[in-house]
């Protein structure tokens, strides 16, 4: 099924074959492998028809054809600048070039109660971890990652086990030559009522073009709290195509954060299904494009159980001709009673040639239910501008001071201080005119 | 008058009603045979006397159309329709001149507009309405003719303006939805058999509310109206239309076409009551009203305004739309729809806003009830030449029943960053603090959801003519019946 028709699209680009794949691993890992590669080639990769995917352009990326590598020796780096280096931090586990690199990780002396594993490591088991075998026809790049993982971190937490500190993990892409693709899949597994801080962050070294395509399974047993920060920033080649599935048991609370500041696509899945009473997911992110950026947010989050919450807050700030697309929906199924849904979608356009699609989207089959969602797209406030100017704050920089009050109240949702104030030294950097960067450094 | 007391009055009188208009008319029809072919649509185009360029356009439009796939994306479910298996033509039968005056009007047909309460004879004068009623796809009865005739208005079936103003339709017809536009209004391109038309020339204001009472009426026909309505620079025209079916286990296609034109300065109001059968308590037959209603701002400071109180039909899948092209147009949509029992419905509309100035307003209530779906979809584009767009839509869902569904998918699409556009959606059901209040006052449970139902669509129903305005209310209760106690 090569053949390329109005709805279909031949993962072969993306998908060559890697003879190396697969040494060492358990017989289950390359059964695995075959599967998802089979299920790949008979859906193909996502074509401008499929909905999550009408306003991404994957031509560019599958023009690149970025392949994997074979693993070769270990790359010379000596520091992985995350965004909690030099915080004190639980563990610390440092992806380059999609494979876990030992020695600027930080995996020994983990508290009691964590276990950490590289994905590599456990391919080589004599059984399967469950998650790993999850699959969602509708989400080929997920396919695709499990077709051509090279490691990933499985994570678990024992019950009743509350971290004091973060996790740390760090994925750095070496981008000199050719096109380059790293495939990971994630398992994070917390016991009941435990509690963890994970901090995820990605960058680019050098400016060749580069694909990281990360699935994350996340599994919260009753009470368990993960809060999850993310932070991507990226080149004008970088790709990065993310998907994560969360599954909340009873009174399970998930907080992410998504910050999207770059990338020439960027693009954030995240699929919730909320099953247990009382549970809440709290999904929040910023995303600042320029130039030719493209970012995406994808949310689905179902309630299917009664009373459960999900609140939803994403902001974005589009210049030049950056194009962001969000697409969120959530759903109530039959009998979720008491279900509690928000979604807030807010886009600042800076320039005439900037681009958003929003979808906010409600799909409710119970009645007693309050859910909401609200939507807005438009330029800075003229008003607002023209005050600040009055007081003789230039331009530009009254510009900034306004970007920066619309981004402040979708931080809030990072409950670490110093990780929302190392957040908001970013932003302040995206955001900030040339003018105003010198005085502020 | 408080709409709302008024309302709750009637309750009682609506209790016994189920749908009141649930009759069939026994009329000799001259029918095409069944299905669909390049000879029914000669057949059709014969019968109609049409010209040659109609014809090959109803050709180009059916050969595009097997060549298309039934769309999927709306949320409805319904088994394949068997388009072999639907009558495309079928006519009143009349003496070969028409009738000359009401007098020869089949007295049956007369007794079926009675009963709906279309004031066609003692009512014409005290309702100020002309009427132009669609009987099973030909028009049979056109009143107040003279009185538009001297203002220079046009307003005729759609068959008689191919007659005698071809330049007109040629000129406009598909302009606003091409015949390669969808599956249904390809369809309906190839197939159309009678609908309304309507030219309201330059700076006339037309002098009364323009008004088409669609019925279905002989069984397995199909309807195919395609309406044309075009306002010339500054003149203005309100539009009403209203639908009711007779009762019928089968499950019938409904797939119109409404395209409305507003040059510069021009406004055009567009007001439907939908109220086709929706199919028994079991979700048994029911019409199928898969409708194309679009209409385009031309000129500058163009209005368009769309209303539609939608409480019929087992599916309804219809998105009015306006696209603004004229600098400073403006576009309108209020929406009421309902869904009781197995309804379901996936309505919206579509904002193109092309022009500078552009403005846009949706408000739009969805209501569900028993085991229907309701879906609001909806699209707003603001393309980058659109400077100072700007967008308001507010979509209330609200539930009755723990087994019916509410659906939001709004589609933003802006281009431009001066364009300012804003969308809000609340999904609530009626709460059980305003029942108790309305029961202590002496309400009953029915009598109170009519009442609190009918204050969630105030701001839609009040866009509504007079006319219209009564009707609907009523027709909220009705459908209504039996979703609560």
């Amino acid at each position: 099924m090569a053949t390329s028709t109005r709805n279909f699209r031949s993962p072969e680009p993306l998908a060559p074959a890697t003879a190396w794949l697969g040494d060492g691993e358990a017989a289950w890992a390359a059964g695995l492998r075959t599967a998802a590669r089979a299920r790949l080639a008979a859906h193909g990769l996502p074509t401008a028809k499929a909905e999550t995917w009408r306003h991404t352009n994957l031509n560019r990326l599958l023009a690149l054809a970025p392949a994997p590598e074979a693993p070769g020796g270990t790359p010379a780096l000596d520091h992985a600048p995350g965004l909690l280096a030099g915080e004190a931090v639980a563990a610390r586990l440092v992806f380059v070039d999609g494979r876990l690199n030992p020695a600027l990780s930080q995996l020994d002396e983990l508290p009691a109660g964590l276990e950490i594993r590289p994905l590599a490591a456990v391919l080589g088991d004599g059984q399967a971890p469950e998650a790993l075998a999850q699959e969602d026809a509708t989400r080929p790049f997920h396919d695709l990652a499990t077709a051509l993982m090279s490691d990933g971190m499985v994570l678990e937490l024992s019950p009743g086990t509350v971290l004091e500190r973060p996790i740390e993990c760090v994925h750095i892409a070496l981008a000199d030559e050719g096109a380059k693709a790293h495939h990971l899949r994630h398992l994070i597994r917390l016991g009941a009522e435990s509690a963890a801080d994970i901090v995820e962050s990605r960058l680019t070294l050098g400016t060749g073009a580069t694909l990281v395509n990360e699935s994350t399974s996340i599994d919260l047993a009753a009470g368990a709290h993960l809060s999850l920060t993310r932070l991507y920033e990226g080149g004008a080649e970088d790709h990065g195509i993310r998907q994560s599935f969360a599954r909340l048991d009873k009174g399970a609370r998930l907080e992410a954060f998504v910050a999207l500041l770059g990338g020439a696509l960027n693009r954030e899945e995240i699929v919730a299904e909320v099953v247990g009473e009382t549970a809440s997911c709290d999904l929040a992110g910023v995303y600042l494009l320029a130039g030719r950026q493209h970012g995406d947010v994808i949310t689905e989050v179902t309630h299917a159980v009664p009373d459960t919450t999900s609140n939803q807050v994403f902001k974005g700030v589009l210049d030049d001709r950056a194009q962001a697309v969000f697409q969120g929906r959530v759903t109530v199924a039959p009998g979720a009673q008491g279900t509690d849904g928000r979604q807030l979608n807010k886009t600042l356009l800076l320039s005439d040639e900037a681009e958003i699609d929003t979808k906010p989207e409600l799909e409710i089959y119970a009645d007693d239910v309050k859910c909401a969602h609200g939507a807005t797209t438009g330029a800075l406030d003229e008003d607002a501008l023209f005050y600040l100017r009055a007081r003789g704050i230039p331009l530009a920089r009254a510009r900034h001071l306004l970007v920066e009050a619309f981004l402040t109240d979708a931080l809030e949702g990072v409950t670490s201080a110093p990780l929302r104030e190392a957040l908001a030294a970013r932003i302040q950097a995206w955001s900030a005119p040339e003018d105003a960067k010198g005085e502020e450094a | 008058m408080n709409a709302s007391i008024d309302n709750a009055d009637h309750v009682e009188d609506l209790a016994g009603e189920r749908y009141q208009y649930g009759f069939v008319t026994d009329i000799e029809a001259e029918t095409a045979p069944p299905g669909l072919n390049e000879d029914i649509i000669r057949f059709i185009s014969a019968k109609k006397e049409e010209p040659e360029w109609l014809l090959d356009w109803r050709l180009k439009a059916y050969r595009h159309w097997l060549e298309m796939e039934e769309p999927e994306w709306a949320k409805v479910a319904y088994p394949p329709i068997d388009f072999q298996d639907a009558y495309y033509y079928s006519a009143p039968k009349t003496s070969a001149d028409g009738p000359k005056s009401l007098d020869e009007v089949d007295p049956e047909l007369l007794r079926t507009y009675e009963k709906l309460g279309i004031p066609l004879v003692e009512q014409q004068m005290l309702a100020g309405v002309a009427v132009d009623a669609v009987f099973d796809s030909v028009s049979v009865a056109t009143t107040f003719k003279k009185k538009l005739a001297e203002a220079g208005v046009i307003f005729c079936p759609i068959s008689e303006a191919v007659r005698d103003h071809p330049e007109l339709v040629q000129k406009y017809m598909g302009s606003v939805v091409p015949y390669s536009d969808n599956y249904y209004a390809t369809l309906n391109s190839a197939v159309f058999t009678d609908g309304s038309f309507v030219y309201v020339p330059k700076g006339v204001r037309c002098p009364m509310e323009l008004s088409t009472y669609f019925r279905i009426n002989a069984a397995n026909t199909g309807q195919f109206e395609r309406t044309l309505i075009i306002a010339d620079e500054g003149s203005y025209v309100s539009y009403l239309e209203g639908c009711t079916a007779p009762m019928r286990d089968e499950n019938q296609l409904h797939a119109a076409v409404v395209e409305l034109v507003a040059h510069k300065d021009a406004e055009i109001k567009y007001s439907t009551v939908q109220n086709w059968y929706p199919g028994d308590a079991n979700g048994v037959g029911g019409i199928y009203n898969f409708v194309t209603k679009r209409g385009i701002c031309e000129g500058d400071n163009a209005k368009i305004s769309w209303t539609q109180v939608e409480t019929g039909s087992a599916i309804t899948w219809k998105y009015p739309s306006c696209i603004l092209k004229g600098a400073n147009s403006v576009g309108e949509f209020y929406s009421v729809a309902i869904t009781n029992n197995y309804q379901q419905a996936d309505t919206g509309t579509k904002m193109i806003h092309l022009g500078p100035g552009t403005r846009s307003t949706i408000i739009s209530k969805g209501i569900s009830a028993g085991r229907g779906q309701n879906t609001y979809r909806g699209l707003v584009r603001i393309q980058p030449k659109a400077h100072g767009a700007r967008n308001y839509t507010q979509c209330d869902s609200m539930l009755i029943g723990q087994e019916c569904g509410a659906h939001t998918v709004p589609y933003i699409e802006s281009r431009n960053h001066s364009a300012q556009v804003e969308h809000e959606a609340t999904t609530a059901r009626i709460s059980e603090d305003q029942l108790f209040y309305c029961r202590q006052r002496g309400l009953s449970d029915e009598e109170a959801v009519t009442l609190i139902v009918n204050g969630f669509c105030r701001e839609v129903l009040k866009e509504l003519p007079m006319e219209f305005a009564v009707e609907a209310q009523k027709l909220l209760g009705i459908t209504l019946e039996g979703a609560v106690g």
